[in-house]
């Protein structure tokens, strides 16, 4: 299932592929404590060799996908040279890596039709500062984020941008220098 | 008393032939002191003749036109064009509708793709030139008839070198199939010709991996349709119930009760009597809505589409039904 609202809703379980497709980049991008380590891959690689469909696989070490949602744009630039309509995407694996993935297949003028998202892991936020713009990704489980740009202590809302592939954060009520924010890296 | 629909007068400018059969129509406000309104490309004007109202694709790119140009083929069995053609003079007004988009270029495509057979090639004059016009990047595919000119100057004067004429239909179909092919990621596609032809291309797409959402289509003619299952529609703002009996549409049942939408082709084509649909599934059968709007079910063509049939309780075979199914029912925002 694909995030239809401000706050994602993956769905439960593994969603289907669409047999329209004529090829398919079966994408994963997992999380360091993902449950199984191929995700929706092995189940998706059988759908498509049952349905004759051509596809390849993609899959990210689990140890290098924080790095891969940082130059999240680039490394989807490589996945995208070339493609024809007809192509699909379909990504599994950590949310943060998961929405990035999906935004820059959307900047890259597909449509959400022809991506297939499975989250199975929330590891990481990659949050925009609404302060300053920037994007920082940071430890889900952590209080706070400190942004990458500015320097605040941001809490994380309940609010996506599906097509920037980003939660809204602003600097909540303890952004002081004692705010026990984790330092986090920017992402862009 | 006439549906509730804008109108403006229009004076013929001039005409002249731009293909077998076809000539090309300037009008200009009736009243010279109003400036036209913009169109979006790939919009259409309605005329109104004394024989029936028809919809023509404009020609131009709609930023600020100093006329709107239509391109009008003589067809046996269209009253519309056909009294078009015989009657109308330069200097003479005629009755039209404000121009409608309906086939609006998707600004979030990375590339367009144009196909177009015969006349169909008028909206993709008006694309070809918005896009020269703003930049965006298309490619155009034309398939003519072996020595019709059918604006040939126009077209090479806008997409010469993203051109590609075709005679024939197969060769015809054949150049789409591989246009389609290779398209890059984003583009969209645009066609408009006779319904078996973009019926095949569609189908064609469909097969190369192409999710509907991406194919456009413009149809200048619309299938016979059977007369329907009888269902009833009722009014969400007042409760009002009326009986659409098999043979009578929507829009006439609602024209029997005194509420009179706006209508153009009465075929599914023009698009004007759109109405919301609160609750209920729509058996859609009109050639305007695209396929992600259709699943939507929130609106419908009053004048060809109607109630989808009730599906009747799962039963034993061996026993009759206990319980018909219930009447198809649809609750509309007006």
């Amino acid at each position: 299932m694909e995030p239809h609202r401000a706050l994602p809703v993956w769905g439960e379980g593994i969603p289907e592929l669409d047999s329209a497709a004529r090829t398919y980049t079966l994408l994963r991008v997992p999380g360091r404590q993902a449950p199984t380590p191929g995700g929706a891959l092995p189940e998706w690689s059988d759908w498509v060799v049952r349905r004759g469909i051509p596809a390849e696989a993609v899959s990210i070490p689990a140890d290098q996908v924080a790095d891969w949602v940082r130059h999240a744009t680039s490394r989807m630039a490589e996945v995208l040279d070339g493609r024809v309509v007809g192509w699909r995407l379909a990504v599994s694996g950590e949310e943060s890596a998961v929405m990035a993935a999906r935004s820059a297949a959307l900047r890259a003028h597909l449509l959400s039709a022809e991506i297939t998202c499975h989250v199975d892991s929330r590891e990481w936020v990659q949050v925009f500062c609404a302060s300053c713009g920037a994007r920082t990704l940071g430890a889900s489980a952590a209080r706070n984020v400190v942004c990458s740009g500015c320097g605040r202590a941001l809490v994380a809302h309940a609010h996506s941008s599906i097509s920037a592939g980003l939660y809204l954060a602003d600097s909540g009520p303890d952004s002081g220098p004692d705010s026990g924010a984790d330092a986090a890296e920017p992402t862009g | 008393m006439s549906p509730p629909t804008r109108r403006t007068m229009l004076s013929l400018r001039d005409r002249y032939e731009v293909g077998r059969g076809v000539e090309q129509f300037e009008f200009v406000g009736a009243d010279p002191s109003l400036a036209l309104p913009g169109y979006t490309p790939g919009a259409h004007l309605a005329l109104r003749t004394p024989v029936r109202s028809n919809a023509y694709s404009l020609l131009d790119d709609g930023y600020r036109p100093d006329a709107y140009r239509i391109a009008v083929r003589r067809a046996a069995g269209d009253g519309g064009s056909d009294w078009l053609h015989r009657a109308l003079r330069p200097g003479d007004v005629i009755e039209a509708a404000p121009p409608r988009s309906a086939f609006a270029p998707q600004l979030a495509a990375s590339n367009h793709l144009l196909i177009a057979a015969g006349i169909g090639v008028t909206p993709m004059l008006s694309h070809a030139r918005a896009a020269r016009r703003w930049g965006r990047r298309f490619e155009l595919i034309v398939g003519v008839s072996r020595g019709d000119p059918l604006f040939r100057r126009e077209l090479d004067a806008v997409a010469a070198d993203r051109l590609r004429r075709v005679e024939g239909r197969t060769a015809l179909l054949g150049a789409v199939r591989d246009a389609l092919a290779r398209q890059p990621l984003g583009t969209h596609a645009y066609v408009c010709g006779p319904t078996g032809f973009f019926t095949t291309v569609i189908e064609d797409a469909r097969a190369l991996g192409w999710p509907d959402e991406r194919m456009h289509v413009e149809a200048f003619d619309a299938p016979e349709l059977d007369g329907g299952l009888p269902f009833r529609a009722v009014i969400r703002s007042t409760g009002e119930s009326i009986e659409v009996p098999s043979g009578v549409s929507l829009l006439q049942a609602l024209d029997q009760r005194g509420i009179l939408l706006d209508r153009l082709c009465e075929r599914g084509v023009c698009g004007r009597c759109l109405v919301g649909v609160r609750s209920g599934a729509v058996l859609h059968r009109d050639l305007v809505l695209s396929a992600a709007e259709r699943r939507r079910d929130d609106r419908m063509l009053a004048c060809v589409s109607r109630a989808a049939p009730t599906e009747p309780a799962a039963e034993p075979a061996t026993e009759p039904s206990a319980h018909p199914p219930a009447e198809p029912r649809l609750e509309l925002e007006l």
